[in-house]
């Protein structure tokens, strides 16, 4: 029973885990070990969660597919019903609270991106920076199609009976900013914008009916940049960093020069975490090709 | 006392400053307590980079003994996971981290090639250096 370990640990969560849980939204100033003590319950009690979400659902197929055989049982084994009338009402009534169970700890599920992403990140980025150094980080985890994160609408109807009509919606949903200082004095500044592009179609099949579609395309927009020291690293032209390709950026100032480095990911999958191999491998292009200040300059 | 043989960081490599207290049951050296943990199911102490090693063969499902990503779950968001992860990301031969110190290859797991090293001349503090420009994402058009 995975629902008992799950509610178990969601009652070991304090107010403010369980108050971020319920807005999953927020900005943060803290080290990288505060974070960290502060994500890891919620991260353990959503893998839980989603592990009882995932049994509970087949506790429910298996019910039904129970209910149904006993109806059937009951047709055939008419003289026994007594019997097997009460023991197919229970399992089919037992249907019920587990679904609502399964509501409930959905209610307070938390988009997989907290524990497969912001965690591995705020971990690894928490490795170079200067011990006590305190990261910015601004999260929200609220939900990708929020009227408030729709950027634009079109709505393409043909009128009154007429079919297909097709509404697209574009949202914005900007849910991970993280700037810090690196222990080689580098800034960083990670961010992630997801753009979710929704076509609801309404159209009329072949024999007459009208059926809807819905199909949601995300794109994740994740983008490193670094602000590097020149007394550290030497100063690259544009040329020298050709590799990195055309969707880096330079920008050159008196005491640092800033990399920013973009990929863009798609998927069809709304619920998709992004991996942080993704930030990493982003990060890790720009300090391969960078040359310490010495060696070049001297 | 000899200091912990733990090389820390992730892109950039630094010396662990702290004295060592015990040694790891699977590589031998010996490392401070910061950089060791007790396995799941053996109870040994091991170091972060051997422990860190058997999490990602565990959850690349390489290890198909006893362990799973279940037995380790409380170092899955741990700074164990980390040192696997590193080890794994290194290993894949798209990074070379840079190191902070002075190169021993007999000491260390890294040798030259491995690892980039500044110079010590570049190590000098720079107290003007110019803030974070949050203009930076300005260009993403």
């Amino acid at each position: 029973m995975k629902f008992l370990g799950a509610i178990s640990r969601y009652q070991k969560l304090d107010p403010e885990q369980r108050s971020f849980i319920g807005n999953a939204r927020r900005k943060f100033c803290s080290t990288p070990a505060e974070l960290l003590e502060f994500f890891k319950p919620m991260a353990v009690f959503d893998k839980s969660c989603d592990e009882a979400r995932a049994q509970l659902l087949n506790f429910v197929i298996l019910c039904g597919v129970l209910s149904f055989l006993g109806l059937i049982a009951i047709g055939v084994l008419s003289d026994d019903m007594p019997v097997v009338i009460p023991i197919v009402a229970v399992i089919f009534l037992m249907i019920f609270p587990l679904l609502i169970l399964r509501w409930l700890l959905g209610r307070v599920d938390i988009h997989n991106n907290l524990r497969d992403f912001v965690v591995p990140v705020v971990n690894l980025i928490g490795q170079d920076t200067v011990a006590g150094h305190k990261i910015d980080l601004e999260l929200d985890l609220t939900g990708k199609k929020l009227a408030s994160k729709l950027k634009s609408q079109k709505k393409d109807d043909p009128g009154w009976f007429s079919y297909p009509k097709i509404t697209t919606s574009i949202y914005h949903d900007p849910w991970f900013r993280l700037t810090t200082d690196l222990v080689d004095g580098s800034k960083l500044m990670l961010t992630i914008d997801d753009q979710i592009t929704v076509i609801d179609r309404t159209y009329k099949s072949m024999s007459g009916k009208i059926k809807s579609k819905s199909k949601a395309k995300v794109k994740h927009m994740i983008r490193a940049s670094l602000a590097l020291r020149h007394k550290k690293y030497a100063v690259a032209t544009q040329n020298d960093v050709r590799q990195l390709g055309p969707e880096l950026k330079l920008k050159d100032g008196a005491n640092r020069q800033l990399f920013s480095l973009k990929k863009t990911i798609k998927t069809d999958d709304i619920d998709a975490n992004v991996d942080p191999k993704l930030c990493v491998e982003l990060l890790g292009r720009i300090f391969m090709t960078v040359q310490p200040a010495t060696k070049k300059g001297s | 006392m000899e200091n912990c043989n733990m090389k820390r960081g992730f892109f950039f490599l630094r010396d662990c400053d702290y004295p060592a207290h015990q040694s790891c049951s699977s590589c031998g050296k010996s490392f401070c307590n910061e950089h060791l943990r007790l396995k799941p199911g053996i109870s040994a102490p091991f170091c972060l980079d051997c422990l860190g090693k058997t999490m990602q063969q565990s959850i690349q499902g390489k290890d198909k003994g006893v362990s799973t990503r279940d037995n380790y779950d409380d170092y899955y968001y741990d700074t164990a996971w980390c040192y696997g992860y590193r080890s794994n990301y290194y290993s894949s031969g798209s990074y070379k981290p840079w190191y902070f110190g002075s190169v021993n290859a007999d000491d260390s797991d890294f040798n030259d090639s491995d690892i980039r090293v500044f110079d010590a001349a570049s190590e000098s503090d720079d107290p003007d250096a110019e803030a974070f420009d949050p203009e930076a994402n300005v260009f993403d058009s």
